[in-house]
This record gives C-alpha cells, sequence and structure tokens, in this order.
C-alpha cells in the first residue's frame, strides 16, 4: 500500500540509479578456507593450479584426482568456472560450469599423475620468451615406479588447453628417486630460468633449487645445476612449492605446525629465502594441508587467492579443495 | 520541459481554485518537529542493493499555507537528520567476515534538507479542527555521512568521505489542525518522502552511486493564522 502512494505522488521524478553503495572498498577473499565443493568428488581430489583472468572473472583449474579410477591411479582432470565477487555483499564465490580438456588426453596415463604447473604469464622476464609461446605444462607421473618430473608443451585459448607436442621427462631433474611440484622462481638468476621442486634423493622429502642452461628454457637445458635450499628445508618431509611473486608456500609435517602436513611460507628478498612461517591456525589444522599455491589479485582486492587440499572433517571425503584468501606479502 | 509545465499547472491550480471558495482565505505559518523514519531501501540494514542502514532522526519543519474552504497550495522547508545504525552496519562485516577480525564502524548521520511547494486539499473547519492532505514537490539537497570501516586484519576496508548529493523529492502528508482560538492551533501531521540522490565514493570502482532515501516523517508543531483581524 505504502509503494502505491508512492506511486501516486512520485511519478517519473527519479533518475535512474546508476550503481548502489559498495560496502568493501576492495573485494575480500574468505579468510576462513571455503571447500570447493563444485569441484571435489568423494575420492582425493588435490594438487591443483589454475589459470585465472580477474578482468573476465573466470578460471581454468587442472588437478590430480583418483575419482576417475574410484580410488587407483591419480590423473588430472580440469574444470572451467567463474568467480562471483560482489562489492555489495561481500560474496566471493568460486564455481565451476565445465569439464574437460584436451590436454590431458595427451598427459594423463595409467600411472599417477601429480603436481600440475602451467607457465603462461611473466614473458617480460625472458627476452627470448614471447607471449602465447612456450607454454608449458610441468607434471610429474611414475611410470617407472618413482615419480619424474615431465613437461608438455600446450595452447590455451576459449577456456580450452590443448597439448602441443609430446610430454617428455626433464632428466637434468629426474633420479631414479622421487621428483616433482616444479615451480619456476622467475628472475632469480640473470639469463637463466630457475626452479624449485622436491626430491627424495637424500633420505625425506625436500625442496631443491635447480638452474638451466644460461639462455634456455630450463625444459630445454640438456644440464641443470641442482642445490638443496638449507633455508626452506627441515629434518622432516618438505614437499609441494610453489612460487608467485616473491612469496614460496609449500606443505611440511615439520615441528612447529599444527598437526600432519601444515603449509608453510617463506619471502625472498631478492638474494635469499626467509625462515619459513607457519600460515597459522585459520589455514592448518591438525589434518594434513597439502600442495598450496597462491594467485595473485592484484589491485582490486585485499588478500591473494590461495587453493590447497586437506583431508580434514566435513569435506566430501578423502582430500578435497579448498580456496582462501592469504595476506599480500 | 514537461515536467516544468506538470509543477507550474500544479502551483497554479490551488491558486484559480481558491478564489471562488466564498469563505475568506486562511494565510497560515506553522512551525513542527518530530521524528523522521527510514522507509523502503532506505532502512535496509544488511547487505543488499541500495541498503542506508538508516535509523530514526529528529526533523524541523517550517511551512506556509494558504487555503479556502477546501482548496490551498502550501510550501515547506524542512531539515532532518537521520543516524546512521553502525551497531547493525558492523554487525553485517562480522557476519560477511565469519567473525575474522575485529570490525569497528564510525559514521555520522544522513541530513536532508527539503524545499517543498505543492497543493492542499482539506475537509472543512469543523470543531476548530482541519483535515487536510498535502501533495508536495520539491528539492533535497542531501549530505552522506563520512563512513570509515577498519578490520584489525586487513586495515580500512570500507570508506566514503562525507558528501552532498541532491534530487527531486515528492512529498505526500495528512495534516490535522487544532485551531485553540482564531490565532493559534496546534498541528499533528505525517508525511511520506520520496528521494533518491546521487552521492560520491571515490574509492568505488565507480566512484559514485545512488542512494533512495524515502523516510516518513511524524511531526507536532503549532500554527499561526496571519489573516486574523487583530493582525
Amino acid at each position: 500500500m505504502k509503494r502505491s502512494l508512492y506511486f501516486l505522488v512520485i511519478p517519473l521524478l527519479f533518475t535512474s540509479c546508476n550503481g548502489s553503495r559498495l560496502n568493501y572498498d576492495k573485494g575480500i577473499i574468505p579468510p576462513v578456507p571455503v571447500n570447493f565443493s563444485s569441484i571435489n568428488s568423494t575420492y582425493d581430489d588435490y594438487n591443483s593450479n589454475l589459470q585465472l583472468s580477474w578482468t573476465e572473472m573466470t578460471f581454468s583449474l587442472i588437478f590430480s584426482s583418483n575419482r576417475n579410477s574410484f580410488g587407483e591411479d591419480f590423473d588430472f582432470v580440469s574444470y572451467g568456472g567463474h568467480i562471483v565477487s560482489d562489492l555489495v555483499s561481500g560474496e566471493f564465490e568460486m564455481s565451476t560450469v565445465s569439464n574437460g580438456y584436451g590436454l590431458l588426453e595427451a598427459v594423463n596415463t595409467d600411472y599417477n599423475e601429480f603436481g600440475p604447473y602451467l607457465t603462461s604469464d611473466f614473458p617480460y622476464y625472458f627476452p627470448w620468451y614471447k607471449e602465447g609461446e612456450n607454454r608449458r605444462f610441468f607434471y610429474s607421473s611414475d611410470p617407472g615406479g618413482n615419480l619424474d618430473i615431465y613437461c608438455c608443451g600446450y595452447d590455451f585459448g576459449d577456456g580450452e588447453f590443448t597439448s602441443s607436442g609430446d610430454p617428455f621427462a626433464l632428466t637434468p631433474l629426474n633420479t631414479e628417486h622421487n621428483e616433482g611440484y616444479l615451480s619456476l622462481h622467475h628472475g632469480a638468476m640473470a639469463g637463466r630460468e630457475t626452479a624449485y621442486f622436491m626430491s627424495d634423493r637424500d633420505g625425506s622429502y625436500d625442496i631443491y633449487f635447480a638452474a638451466g642452461e644460461e639462455g634456455k628454457l630450463i625444459s630445454e637445458s640438456a644440464t641443470a645445476s641442482v642445490i638443496r635450499s638449507s633455508v626452506l628445508n627441515s629434518i622432516a618431509d618438505d614437499k609441494c612449492p610453489y612460487i608467485s611473486g616473491n612469496v614460496m608456500v609449500f606443505a611440511s609435517d615439520r615441528e612447529g605446525g599444527f598437526g600432519g602436513f601444515d603449509l608453510w611460507y617463506s619471502v625472498y628478498n631478492g638474494s635469499a629465502w626467509s625462515a619459513p612461517v607457519n600460515l597459522g591456525g585459520d589455514i592448518n589444522t591438525e589434518y594434513d594441508e597439502y600442495r598450496p599455491f597462491v594467485v595473485p589479485t592484484g589491485e582490486w582486492y585485499v588478500n591473494d587467492l590461495m587453493i590447497f587440499s586437506s583431508d580434514r572433517p566435513g569435506g566430501k571425503g578423502g582430500f578435497d579443495l579448498y580456496y582462501v584468501g592469504v595476506p599480500k606479502r | 520541459m514537461k515536467r516544468l509545465t506538470l509543477v507550474l499547472l500544479v502551483l497554479l491550480l490551488p491558486a484559480v481554485t481558491v478564489l471562488p471558495q466564498k469563505i475568506p482565505a486562511k494565510s497560515v505559518f506553522g512551525a513542527s518537529t518530530g521524528v523522521s523514519i527510514p522507509l523502503d531501501e532506505f532502512a535496509v540494514k544488511y547487505f543488499t542493493w541500495d541498503a542506508g542502514f538508516a535509523s530514526l532522526g529528529p526533523n524541523f519543519e517550517a511551512e506556509y499555507l494558504y487555503y479556502g474552504k477546501i482548496f490551498g497550495f502550501s510550501s515547506s522547508i524542512s531539515y532532518t537528520s537521520i543516524f546512521f545504525n553502525e551497531k547493525a552496519y558492523q554487525s553485517e562485516y562480522d557476519r560477511t567476515l565469519n567473525g575474522y577480525g575485529t570490525n569497528e564502524v564510525t559514521a555520522g548521520n544522513y541530513q536532508i534538507m527539503k524545499f517543498l511547494v505543492g497543493f492542499t486539499l482539506k475537509t472543512p473547519e469543523f470543531s476548530n479542527t482541519e483535515v487536510m492532505l498535502l501533495f508536495h514537490l520539491g528539492y533535497g539537497v542531501a549530505m552522506h555521512p563520512n563512513l570509515l570501516v577498519t578490520n584489525s586484519e586487513f586495515g580500512v576496508i570500507n570508506s566514503v568521505t562525507r558528501n552532498a548529493g541532491r534530487g527531486a523529492v515528492a512529498s505526500m502528508g495528512l495534516k490535522i489542525n487544532y485551531w485553540l482560538n482564531e490565532r493559534y492551533g496546534v498541528s499533528l501531521n505525517g508525511t511520506l518522502n520520496g528521494m533518491s540522490s546521487g552521492f560520491i565514493d571515490e574509492t568505488a570502482p565507480d566512484g559514485n552511486f545512488q542512494m533512495p532515501m524515502n523516510h516518513a516523517n511524524i511531526n507536532i508543531g503549532f500554527v499561526m493564522n496571519l489573516k486574523t483581524p487583530a493582525l
């Protein structure tokens, strides 16, 4: 009735609304982990990486799962999705709309595939690297019984990954032990592409630094210098390094955590990594947290996006993927 | 142009209708004060499109009426100060951030100044009482308060600097005058006011926003007949 009265006395007076008062100056990604429920299954879902466009608010995610084999070997699974981010309600949600990419057919085998890592950004670090070229998909697989690092070229367009060329092993980095979870460290050495990866070549899992040959991508190098990082490692297992900008996040079951594997981070000051710091009780639990990766959000969010996996209670079963906002560092 | 013509017609209507009413017209000044109640989106206190988080506030109004037996015209100037509900606003941040960090909200008041003109329809006076309907159109200047929200973990998460906006106003009201004598009386009136104002938010991607500021006023005051023989 009240609205009816308005219509009687307020005809045609108001200008049309051109926006609402925003309750957030910038977006905030939930600082408490959110289960990626539209992706997770009752099987183990972990080891993810993604391509994300903040302008289009879309993403393409690749992760390892044993859902296709009903709990046996792990294959890569991929989904495309979109992000809903509302500065009025504060809502941030990642949801999926499609799945399946041609790239996966080239890399998935009857064995396990883990640790996906997509390169396509930061061409300005490498004079010989042109945008749209040399896109590489690093991952690890164990056809020989132990994990080795592999690389496969790929193209990306219209939300679709397709392979370009056949996968090949990075022999300068691989041994008869387990190697995996390669992550490039852009700009660490002039003229050389550098990376970090995990290996148990010295007993427990540790994080290793690798530098390719001068003027070559690490995937093109016939040799590589490999050094165990003394600052990042502990006597426990240190795994799954992922570098975003000047920050490395990784999983470790070292002392000082909340139980099981926890997520830790270290900051690179231009010449050295800081002592690792636990990501805290808002993210870590007494259960396992595993394979984190961070996506920078630029100026539109107060925090960065991190996706990781955990077998904490409350999920769909086994390891589930979670996303969470972490402070910019 | 059409709107201007409409407004002029609205203003002329009482003038041509008061004259044939065969009784002495009253020229009345009134002043009143009361409470303003935000309505619709302006009163909404949860995060949604156009929510104003406005609470009650005081208002002051001065008016002039000129009317005969049934028709008349009137004009008014009013000032309204409406409190911003900081507690409700903070609780929405507590909710949407899942209790992460401690949120603190500081805000001033909404302020609205309205300039209205229009016409009246009234009942013939009975038992020293007049009941009249007021239909007003006009212009409003509104002030959006300073608004600052901080989170102990993230720092400043929302800020709007105090700034003024403007917009058209439409108002409809019911007014009851009770004349104590030929010159003085008391009044009770209630009005519905429709207004929407544009404001600036320098920290928002668009830089500005539109806010519906519909509100009701319930006032009591006095009226004074300016055309009594004593004058």
